[in-house]
């Protein structure tokens, strides 16, 4: 999915370092950049908290960053709108570097642009919900009655219609949350930051609002990108998956790249429990076709191993493995068993 | 708008070091703590026997005298008042502008009639704070006139108004200039932090120096006195907005206006209105004392019974003034408490509030003319009606003659005993020993809370100074009147407050009279005390005593029930049993709390100590009602010794509070969705009183 021309790139980080501290901005470029935090601080008293990120985000894409807390995950995300200002690098929306802008145009990139979803939702407490969904717009200076129709349609679109004339404290966290997603749809903009939105919220509810996401994302194709410190929910949720450590980015890709082959130990550590069948996918499993033709039937390539599982139950002849209407590879169900046992080992 | 520090939290995630927590390193304990103590006590008496056997006192030749310098200013005043451009260009037309601005608004409430003022009154207080408070407001005001003190109480209100309206005025603005931008916020802390803690009275003497005696006077010593809680809780409500609601607002493109507008100050609207809530007790506190400098009103009232004697007549204006303080207090905080519940009719739709407050307000103002052309036309009163007033004088007077002649024996020997066995030896030892063996004393103290060489010098010099100002016994006999009130009322108060913390009950029967002490003005204290013990220093330490009470209570039931429970828990869970979770646990932890109280104590029997002054309490207090009556210099002069004893006691006690702090995670918001503590912990900090911030919380 990801695709390299520059006009197919939504948003792109170049080479972004954001250091806290003392003369931080003197720390680029030096051998002291490469420092582990610990020494970078014992030596010059910054802290660098996102160091030499680079990604590009096609239109369209789920994004997802996730890294543990101190991996330096929100301050970037918060770097792509400026609310953060980078020490180095570029962040360019649909091609232009942001950083180069001054506060009107910024302003103006952040009321049509791109919109945020907070990880304690930040609504205003002192405002209805329709208000606080209504609140881009109203930024933004469109009279009342229209913003508030708006917003009321928004409200129906996450599921709270007929909700907008109570106050956040009178809202359940998941339907906090979905009020936030509301106040992020309303300016309809291109690009939606999410910092790490289900956090707070229980399980359940937090699968609810993941699945309410999908859907969405289905429904209006927005860029979105993803903070989270929950690998399920990045494996659910992501196009493509950047691991973070430390302020780096460790590796990028696919949920299945990141299962399958992981970059290093840190990211193996944390795949290792992530059931192999709920990722990989018939592609990487399947094994160059021979030409036979005692086939049980056709499986797509693009499907994951679990889904699979029901058809290898009821035959155990070879599947035919199809990518669109050609064949490219055929399953056989030891292929199958296997992946399945490396979850259970 | 592009540039900012990360939010402490962020770098604390980041992994940025934990803020090194310092432990004072004890001295080991060498010796049993009651042999330490013993070694110091024989150590202090030793210093002051020897000190008794040198000269005492601050040496005469090395006194300066400011004050003749001051009243040399003052001649100048007077005789270049209709030449110099400085008054004629500047102060001549600010006093007549004041002064005719408060004529005016006399004229205009006096013209509205009594029946149509009080509904005016009611009129306001339901619109703002529903029709509950407009019965109260209407009863109160209702109350003055049938004490007879109608015309007096309109003036009082006037001047309130009229100085209050100017504090909100200025203190809003630069609050919130103060809450966005944090170097605002430091330059005028230390100066808010002084003007809390200069009583007021000593405000008065610097402006009648300038404006003389008058409505301008009174006006302008108001003001100053008053803005600091406006500035301070605007500021506060404006710095505690989340960062994630800031963050929400930057991230739609919110403009620096749109930011404020739309964001901080909503959500600093609850803190704001407890701060005009303040600035307005505060400014009823000063308007009355306001009265020394010939404004009249109910404070003179009050002044003409405590000078003759008359404790009828003071009591009279007493309680007329505690019904206005009522009205204005409970007013302006349920106005804040509604605000902070902010359901109209919410449920039914978008612009429902508007509407019915809209015709709520119509209605009022229909009948406030109504009342007031039936007050014109029909009856034909500006005044309320003598033939309706109440005399209180003659009975009271009857009641307290009585007293006198029943249980003189009783206070006569309290203010014996009190003078014999605690003032008087308490100012000899002062005034007896040398004047830098006090102020080295002074500074040990200050040192020893502080451990700071820097609040040791301040308090050295300060003594010192008040020494080199000439006014060293009258300064040490106001210390040794403060030392006793401030034991007497700390010993009452802890106990107190204990006893309230555990047990619910207590707490809820003394809260309305701890709510009714704070709301009534120092001043009306004089007024029982002088009933009871007649004048001189004991009726103004026992008023100064009790007007602090409150505090001391409050913040040591408060400390103690703020420890966390599972602190609590914890203990119980070890088999502790109550009296050591209430001595191992609870107060220790409530220290910093308790100590709070201890500097508010000390502060509030000051200023009490020093309007003392009127009824004939001795030291600086006697040297400022002396100013304001005839000679400026020397009032002049006592205030500055007022002002820097005042900073001693503040800076070490503080000192005292923060050594014993224990790190509390840091309250975020004020008034929206907080917890209780943080929302008192807040209010306690800023030093408001805590009884308003409890008020908001009871209806949040």
């Amino acid at each position: 999915m990801p695709v390299d021309e520059p006009s197919q790139v939504a948003v792109s980080c170049r080479n972004a370092w954001k250091v806290y501290g003392p003369k931080a901005d003197r720390i680029v470029g030096t051998s002291d950049a490469d420092l582990p935090r610990g020494e970078l601080l014992e030596k010059t008293g910054c802290v660098a908290a996102v160091r030499d990120v680079s990604f590009d985000v096609s239109p369209g894409e789920v994004f997802v960053v996730m890294g543990l807390s101190g991996s330096g995950k929100s301050t970037l995300v918060r770097m792509l709108n400026r609310l953060h200002e980078p020490t180095a690098g570029q962040v360019l929306i649909d091609g232009e570097d942001i950083l180069t802008f001054n506060d009107d145009r910024l302003r103006e990139i952040r009321r049509r642009k791109i919109s945020m979803v907070f990880q304690h939702f930040g609504l205003f407490p002192h405002r209805r919900i329709v208000d606080n969904v209504a609140f881009g717009m109203e930024v933004q200076g469109i009279d009342r009655e229209k913003r508030t129709a708006r917003a009321n349609e928004v409200l129906e679109v996450v599921g709270l219609g007929g909700l907008g004339n109570a106050y956040p404290d009178e809202l359940s966290g998941g339907m906090q949350q979905r009020v936030g997603l509301a106040r992020a749809l309303c300016t309809d903009p291109e690009i939606m930051l999410f910092d790490e939105p289900f956090s707070a919220l229980d399980p359940l509810i937090r699968r609810d609002m993941q699945d309410e996401v999908v859907r969405l994302q289905r429904e209006v194709h927005k860029t979105m990108i993803f903070i989270t410190h929950d690998l399920m929910e990045a494996l659910k949720l992501g196009d493509r998956i950047a691991i973070m450590k430390d302020g780096r980015f460790v590796q990028i890709g696919t949920p299945e790249e990141v299962v399958a082959h992981p970059a290093d130990d840190y990211v193996a550590d944390f795949t290792r429990d992530v059931p192999r069948a709920h990722v990989l996918t018939v592609r990487t499993i399947m094994r160059p076709a021979n030409g036979e033709t005692d086939y049980a039937g056709d499986v797509a390539a693009g499907s994951v191993v679990q889904d699979v599982l029901p058809l290898m139950v009821t035959s155990d002849r070879p599947y035919r493995v199809i990518d669109g209407t050609t064949q490219v590879g055929m399953l056989d169900r030891t292929a199958v068993l296997a992946a399945m046992m490396e979850d259970a080992g | 708008m592009a540039v900012r520090t990360p939010p402490s939290s962020d770098l604390e995630e980041l992994g940025a070091p934990e803020r090194t927590i310092v432990v004072p390193t004890a001295d080991r304990p060498r010796f049993p703590r009651w042999v330490r103590f013993l070694i110091w006590a024989v150590a202090v008496v030793a210093v002051i026997a020897v000190g008794l056997q040198l000269s005492g006192g601050f040496p005469e030749s090395r006194t300066v005298d400011v004050a003749a310098k001051f009243n040399d200013f003052n001649d100048w005043v007077i005789t270049n008042q209709r030449t110099s451009p400085l008054f004629v260009n500047f102060l001549d037309p600010v006093r007549n502008g004041i002064q005719s601005a408060y004529d005016q608004m006399v004229l205009v409430l006096s013209r509205l009639t009594w029946l149509g003022l009080i509904a005016l009154v009611a009129a306001v207080a339901g619109l703002v704070a529903g029709w509950r408070l407009s019965i109260v407001a209407a009863c109160g005001f209702l109350f003055m006139g049938l004490l007879g003190l109608w015309e007096p109480s309109v003036e009082t209100l006037s001047l309130m108004i009229f100085a209050v309206l100017i504090a909100v005025a200025i203190g809003i603005p630069v609050g919130i200039w103060a809450g966005r931008r944090p170097s605002v916020e430091r330059a005028i802390r230390p100066v808010l932090d002084a003007m809390q803690t200069i009583p007021a009275f000593s405000y008065l003497v610097p402006v009648v120096l300038l404006f003389g005696i008058g409505v301008p006077t009174a006006l302008i010593a108001t003001v100053v006195f008053a803005i600091p809680p406006a500035i301070r809780l605007t500021g506060l409500g404006v710095r505690q907005v989340p960062e994630t609601s800031l963050e929400v607002g930057r991230s739609f493109g919110s403009t620096s206006h749109q930011l404020l507008r739309r964001i901080q100050l909503p959500l600093a609207k609850p803190a704001i209105l407890l701060g005009v809530n303040q600035t307005i007790m505060m400014a009823l506190g000063i308007v009355v004392i306001a009265a020394t400098v010939g404004v009249g009103g109910l404070g003179q009232v009050v002044l003409d019974g405590l000078n003759n004697l008359n404790v009828g007549l003071a009591l009279e204006g007493g309680l007329a003034i505690v019904a206005l303080a009522i009205v204005l207090d409970r007013t302006t905080s349920a106005w804040g408490a509604r605000d902070r519940k902010r359901r109209g009719a919410t449920t039914i739709h978008v612009y429902g509030r508007e509407i019915s407050r809209l015709a709520a307000t119509v209605v009022a103002l229909a009948l406030v003319a109504v009342a007031v052309f039936i007050g014109r036309q029909v009856l034909r009163q500006q005044d309320f009606p003598s033939a309706w007033t109440v005399n209180i004088e003659a009975p009271v007077n009857a009641a307290v003659s009585w007293i006198t002649r029943t249980f003189g024996g009783v206070t006569t020997a309290i203010t014996n005993v009190t003078v014999k066995y605690a003032l008087d030896p308490l100012k000899n030892l002062l005034t007896d020993v040398p004047w830098w063996m006090v102020a080295g004393f002074a500074a040990l103290i200050g040192w020893r809370v502080s451990r700071r060489w820097g609040l040791a010098a301040l308090a050295f010099v300060c003594i010192a100074a008040v020494g080199v100002l000439g006014l060293w016994n009258e300064s040490m006999d106001t210390l040794s009147q403060v030392m006793v009130a401030v034991v007497v009322s700390v010993a009452l108060a802890i106990p107190l407050g204990i006893w309230c913390a555990q047990s619910d009950r207590v707490e809820r029967a003394l809260r309305p009279v701890l709510d009714m002490m704070q709301t009534m003005p120092q001043f009306v204290y004089l007024v029982p005390a002088v009933g009871l013990f007649g004048v001189g220093r004991v009726p103004g330490v026992i008023a100064g005593l009790v007007y602090a009470l409150p505090p001391g209570i409050r913040l040591t039931n408060l400390g103690i029930r703020q420890v966390p429970k599972e602190i609590v828990e914890a203990a119980e869970a070890y088999g502790a049993n109550r009296s050591q979770t209430l001595w191992k646990v609870q107060v220790p932890l409530a220290r910093p709390s308790i100590l709070l109280g201890v500097n508010q104590t000390i502060i509030m029997v000051f200023s009490v100590v020093i309007i003392a002054g009127l009824i004939g309490g001795a030291g600086l207090g006697l040297e400022v009602v002396r100013g304001l009556s005839h000679d400026p210099g020397a009032g002049m002069v006592a205030g500055i010794c007022i002002m820097l004893l005042a900073i001693v006691i503040d800076r070490i006690t503080q000192a005292m509070g923060e050594a014993n702090r224990i790190a509390v995670p840091p309250s975020r918001t004020f008034g929206w969705r907080s917890g209780p503590s943080t929302k008192r912990a807040a209010a306690v900090a800023t030093g408001v009183s805590e009884r308003t911030s409890q008020e908001g919380e009871e209806s949040t």
